[in-house]
């Protein structure tokens, strides 16, 4: 009993010494949420070359971390903030945090990503949220797959899918927006009557989702489920023996996908504005922009970056994806979700 | 507190405490019969092949040295410890299968195990709550109880506001309360001071006895056990070493190891010849009470109660005589404890103040009493 | 001598009292403040909603229900359990008391896994059932029905009573049974009559826990429940950071622990009242071997109870995690100490486990500290006062994790106090809630600890303090175990709070196993499976080791 508490004891002595350590004085912080992802190469040439120490500062998810960035607003905790994605991108405008920055390599990023035209925040990444479906489960059941969002309602589809709460999740969230995108404000509910009618089953969140309920991830027994575009090749990529053919597919025909742009944008207060903005320069430059793909598994904004070969091979894009505005978008979420949680739950 | 408390009969109306049922008073009746009885624990037997019998209205003590089973053997007869072989019958029924809720049996416990929760009252009451008895009889029952072991007054009080005498007096309402069948009682009095011990041990031998009850009393005091009751079993690692009245067993201990335990020291090696001679390095005995002929060599208990100093007008009944050194001599108050070098042997007795003994050093020349020369098997 | 020990006990107790105003009332009254008085809309507008619509009036009722069924189920299946750990000697004892622990520090994403690879649509036992009994569709079907959570809850909570009542029963007199029995009780009767109103104090301090931790539960009702049930704690979540409604969200967070504290109080109250003490003078006898056939029966069957309750789920965790494609296969654990991610937040498991336990030890420092010294304040008090500060000191468990965690960021910003995004943040948060649980293990045994023995012991001529080490000290030294215990292992399985401060070195476990889960692929979720494997068995172990020594 002792013993324990001599060690106790000292192993709190070490945190507190922890935590009085002086940081350097260039360290740039960039707050960002649970999924941020870097390769340690990539960040230790940059601090190589810039002089600048980065620090990582997750704080939660993608809606929390931003709201904490919110309410620290005039006394940020951060520098930088990575992580807004176009569903939060009004919020974020509206509480008024971000300090414009025009980067020379916005040049090199598509004009359809760059959402805000002041450039507080700057696009770093994107991708789609769509359908993924079990190929094998398909071809053995000897059933032809869903090609469009609107297939899910017909009889043949019917208790094969998962979805998210739009309430608890952003990909259920932007799977929501994207039926919206699709059918309009008339229409959705609609469609998502049919989809219940069609016994779907909703998940509080993606890791529930995917591998509590779909076939390919788990021991579930839906084979559609809503996931990312890219998440074939990291299924590939992190598949425990090698593969040579993805065993999902990303369902992207026109209008049957949202397109999710992560943003990165530099904190009003910041003590150090010109070491931000080489940090945003750096997160938008090449080097890291490629080391995106593997790491987050979305595609990088910058298009003169070189896709791995798992993303060429494996990956794709939805060429018309269901478009919602990020003002309509804040403005009605209460009332949709409202709206979609009577129809689809209640 | 007041140390000394006494039953005032007049008080108390006996007959509305206990209902006396007919089989009760018919005292020649064999109650609880145990025979053969056995039990192990982690394969380690704490019982071995028991056996006896008790009378209705006796009360039977267990002696023996801690770890001699004597409360094991309780608590199988409360129905407390199940493991067992033998068995063991009560008014003729054998009540091996019967859980101890059933027995109808009552038990005081070492520690009293009074419920903390309960005032005295509840706690007297508890039983009688058990039996459904009616609300008005058990308040008189109750209130019966309490003022036989003289708690008047008491009724509203938490456990912990108690002392240890009146926890005992509490325990020993609670028990008696329900009427039981055959009374229970493990070293109830192990934890008091000698002197409310006993005090406390003739009053519980009164209750018992006024209200006729059957009892089984464990301790390990053999002073207790004599003067509380009517039959001993002595117990020593798990057998039965004697089975007989405190009389008896105070005067021929039936072997080394019950006389060892009464504090008998004085045992003497010798050879018996057929006509009941014992002869030893201290000379020769004639052992007329004594039944047993077993012939050659045996040993010979010489109680320290039977001698008196040899003097020329010797009384004709200590007629043995023997000779040693006075090693030591203790003032006991009533008596002297004489400790005696012979040749072979140191021996212990206990010597009346008058005549006046010979002191450290000395020759004594001591009187036997034959009866209280014992052949030990 | 009066005056002195007032002052004695007042400077005890301003640690922890500081500690709470510190790390709890401020930054909690901060994120009131800003949320009702500093928003752009004028708040009733957005809080009108709590009264029109019926939404939360039935979600109000259906945390209490669900977390008043919990309690209950949790009750009923422990008890028997905590009878035996109390009473019994039994092959692998320590082991099982161990293994119980587990649940308590799994993250609600491996206990969801956990439960579906054994109940789930393709689970185990359906697999199973439907091979054998050639059904075509599986005969449990409990995903995302309350079931399934109460379920979980019961299995989270298990370890509460049974370490709670269990220290507790194993120190009552086990001669009140036999007294009781030999007064004419049939063994339930005796259950009723003697040993559960005994017990009340601890089965109510458990039951107390168990009601607010499912009260204020997550993670288990939004993944197992699924969407169509939603306690308060998951529509705080939902109105603050979906939403972005922090009026509405602060407004739930209040009336989570308006209800909770009034609870709390009137427990406290409860407990303060019914003191009753049964210190025995002996030390209560030895746990023994089962010896009748009902005795072994009633310990088989209560042990096969918790085989399958919390053991199966967390074996078909470890298959999970050895089963690949093929068949058996180490790669995910080979995959954990040789992964090819370059990524900076990449942690090796060891480090990991370093990370967790020496944040685990830290927290259980602090909590059993201040719980300490929070018990020997409370046990001391008067009646009314102490029950009031009883109820004061659980609030942290009542409160909602979301608000208090913006209220850290709004309020902890400034010099010295500068702890928002320090990893300190990370063991006091651990501790915050780790506290009140050491107090509820410790405050029953402090309670009966009889006065006229520290009484004795003053008289003797101790000081206050030697009366505290040499008197008390010892008597609550396995209440403070079973404390610490709790301390540890709330911290090992601690998520948010070590999440909202993450940095590269310092992952926790739980966080680790975050990181696989959130993206696809097999690999991921082997080692997220693998990862949590190594957390249970490091747990199980450390309380293994922990049990030994006790005994």
């Amino acid at each position: 009993m002792k013993r324990l508490l001599v060690v106790a004891a000292s192993s709190l002595l070490l945190m507190m010494s922890m935590i009085t350590t002086v940081h350097a004085e260039k360290t740039i912080t960039v707050m960002t949420h649970d999924s941020f992802n870097v390769s340690k190469e990539v960040v230790a040439n940059f601090e190589k070359e810039s002089g600048i120490t980065l620090r990582f500062l997750k704080s939660g998810d993608a809606g929390a971390a931003l709201i904490q960035a919110i309410l620290s607003k005039g006394n940020p905790l951060a520098d930088l903030f990575f992580g807004v994605d176009n569903t939060f991108l009004s919020r974020a405008l509206d509480a008024d945090i971000f300090e414009p920055y025009a980067s020379p390599l916005l040049a090199d990023i598509p004009a359809h990503l760059q959402l805000d035209k002041e450039n507080r925040l700057l696009p770093v990444d994107y991708g789609d949220v769509c359908l993924n479906i079990d190929k094998e489960w398909f071809a053995k059941n000897k059933r032809t797959p869903p090609t469009d969002i609107a297939d899910l309602i017909k009889p043949e589809y019917k208790a094969l899918t998962v979805v998210e709460n739009p309430a608890t999740s952003s990909p259920g969230m932007a799977f929501l927006l994207a039926t919206i995108g699709r059918f309009g404000e008339d229409g959705y509910l609609d469609f998502w009557k049919g989809l219940r009618e069609n016994k779907v089953i909703v998940a509080n969140g993606w890791e529930d989702a995917y591998y509590g309920h779909f076939t390919s991830a788990s021991k579930g027994d839906r084979p559609i489920v809503v996931s990312y575009a890219s998440s074939p090749p990291a299924v590939v990529y992190y598949s425990e023996k090698k593969l040579t053919e993805a065993p999902t597919k990303a369902v992207v025909t026109a209008h049957s996908a949202f397109r999710q742009i992560e943003f990165v944008g530099i904190l009003k207060g910041t003590k150090e504005p010109e070491h931000a903005r080489k940090v945003v320069d750096f997160m938008l430059s090449v080097p890291f922009q490629e080391d995106i793909p593997l790491q987050m598994f979305v595609f990088p904004a910058n298009s003169n970056a070189t896709l791995p070969e798992v993303f060429v091979k494996y990956a794709v894009l939805a060429d018309q994806p269901a478009v919602v505005s990020p003002e309509a978008i804040e403005n009605n979420r209460e009332a949709w979700i409202e709206a979609w949680t009577n129809t689809v739950l209640r | 507190m007041r140390l000394h408390w006494k039953i005032q009969f007049s008080k108390v109306p006996i007959n509305e405490i206990i209902l006396f049922r007919e089989d009760m008073t018919q005292s020649d009746k064999t109650i609880l019969e145990v025979q053969h009885l056995s039990n192990q624990y982690d394969d380690q037997p704490l019982l071995q092949n028991v056996s006896f019998s008790l009378m209705q209205g006796e009360i039977l003590c267990l002696l023996g040295p801690s770890g001699s089973g004597k409360t094991t053997l309780l608590r199988i007869i409360a129905g407390l410890e199940t493991d067992i072989s033998g068995s063991i019958t009560f008014r003729g029924q054998d009540i091996c299968k019967i859980p101890p809720h059933k027995r109808k049996f009552g038990m005081m416990f070492q520690e009293y195990a009074l419920f903390p929760h309960r005032t005295v009252w509840q706690n007297v009451a508890f039983g009688l709550e058990m039996q459904k008895t009616g609300k008005e009889n058990q308040d008189r029952k109750i209130r019966a109880m309490l003022e036989l072991v003289r708690l008047s007054g008491f009724e509203h009080r938490k456990i912990d506001e108690l002392s240890g005498g009146e926890r005992q007096r509490v325990a020993l309402a609670r028990s008696l309360a329900p009427e039981p069948q055959l009374l229970l009682l493990d070293e109830p009095l192990g934890s008091l001071d000698r002197t409310l011990r006993d005090r406390l041990t003739r009053e519980i031998r009164t209750i018992l006895k006024t209200l006729n009850v059957t009892a089984v009393f464990v301790t390990h005091d053999q002073a207790e056990a004599f003067s509380v009751a009517d039959k001993i079993a002595v117990l020593h690692t798990g057998c039965l070493q004697q089975f007989s009245t405190p009389e008896k067993i105070y005067r021929t201990p039936a072997n080394k190891v019950v006389a060892r335990f009464l504090g008998f020291r004085n045992f003497i090696q010798g050879e018996l010849d057929d006509r009941n001679i014992f002869r030893s390095s201290l000379g020769k005995f004639e052992l007329v009470s004594q039944s047993k002929t077993n012939q050659g060599p045996c040993t010979l208990l010489l109680r320290p109660d039977g001698a008196r100093l040899s003097t020329s007008h010797d009384d004709s009944a200590f007629t043995h005589k023997m000779s040693g050194t006075v090693e030591s001599r203790q003032f006991q108050g009533s008596s002297y404890n004489m400790v005696i070098r012979t040749a072979e042997y140191s021996l212990a007795f206990d010597l009346p103040l008058d005549p006046h003994p010979p002191v450290e050093g000395d020759r004594i020349e001591l009187a036997l009493l034959p009866s209280a020369l014992v052949l030990m098997p | 001598m009066k005056q002195k020990n007032i002052l004695l006990r007042w400077s005890l107790f301003s640690l922890p009292l500081l500690f709470l105003v510190l790390f709890y009332f401020y930054p909690l009254i901060k994120i009131f403040l800003l949320s009702f008085f500093q928003g752009d809309d004028w708040p009733p507008e957005k809080l009108s909603r709590l009264i029109s619509s019926p939404v939360y009036g039935k979600i109000l009722w259906f945390t209490t229900w669900q977390a008043a069924v919990s309690t209950l189920l949790t009750l009923v299946f422990a008890l028997p359990g905590a009878y035996i750990f109390a009473r019994y000697n039994f092959f692998g004892k320590s082991l099982f008391q161990a293994l119980t622990m587990v649940p308590f520090v799994l993250p609600t994403v491996v206990t969801a896994a956990a439960f579906r690879s054994l109940l789930g649509p393709n689970g185990l036992i359906n697999t199973w059932a439907m091979t054998t009994c050639n059904l075509s569709l599986p005969p449990i079907q409990i995903d995302q029905t309350v079931f399934f959570f109460l379920l979980a809850h019961i299995f989270y909570n298990y370890t509460l009573v049974l370490r709670i009542v269990g220290s507790f029963w194993a120190a009552l007199d086990p001669n009140l049974h036999s007294a009781s029995q030999m007064l004419g009780a049939s063994p339930w009767q005796t259950f009723r009559k003697i040993t559960l109103p005994l017990l009340m104090p601890a089965v109510s301090s458990a039951a107390l826990l168990v009601f607010i931790f499912c009260f204020t539960s997550f993670g288990v009702v939004l993944i197992l429940g699924g969407p169509s049930y939603s306690t308060i704690e998951v529509e705080i979540y939902r109105q603050s950071v979906q939403l972005f409604n922090l009026p509405m969200a602060a407004a739930l967070s209040l009336i989570q622990i308006v209800v909770n504290f009034l609870l709390m109080w009137i427990h406290a109250r409860l407990v303060a009242h019914s003191r009753i003490s049964f210190y025995a003078d002996t030390p209560t006898t030895m746990p023994i071997q089962a010896k009748t056939k009902g005795q072994r029966f009633f310990v088989r069957a209560n042990l096969f109870f918790m085989l399958i309750l919390l053991i199966t789920p967390l074996l078909a965790l470890l298959l999970r995690s050895v089963t690949g494609e093929d068949g058996l296969t180490l790669a995910y654990y080979r995959a954990l100490f040789t992964t090819e991610s370059h990524s900076i937040f990449f942690v090796e498991p060891l480090a990991a486990i370093g990370n967790s336990v020496g944040f685990a030890l830290s927290a259980m420092t602090i909590a059993v500290t201040l719980g300490l010294l929070a018990s020997s304040f409370i046990a001391s008090e008067p009646g009314g006062k102490s029950s009031l500060w009883d109820a004061i000191i659980m609030l942290p468990l009542a409160t909602s994790a979301v608000t208090l965690g913006f209220g850290y960021i709004i309020s902890l910003n400034t010099p010295p106090l500068n702890l928002r995004d320090s990893i300190a943040l990370v063991p006091i948060a651990h501790a915050l809630v780790a506290f009140p649980f050491v107090v509820r293990c410790i405050l029953p045994s402090l309670r009966q600890i009889p006065e006229s023995l520290k009484e004795a012991a003053s008289l003797l001529g101790a000081s206050p303090f030697k009366v505290w080490h040499r008197v008390e000290l010892p008597i609550i030294r396995r209440a403070i175990l079973v404390g610490g215990v709790f301390a540890f292992s709330i911290s090992m399985g601690e998520f948010g709070a070590s999440a909202f401060v993450t940095r590269p070195h310092t992952a926790t476990m739980p966080v680790a196993i975050f990181r696989f889960l959130g993206q696809p692929g097999e690999m991921n979720y082997g080692q997220a499976m693998a990862m949590s494997s190594i957390l249970m068995m490091v747990t199980c172990s450390v309380f293994w080791l922990i049990g030994k020594r006790d005994n």
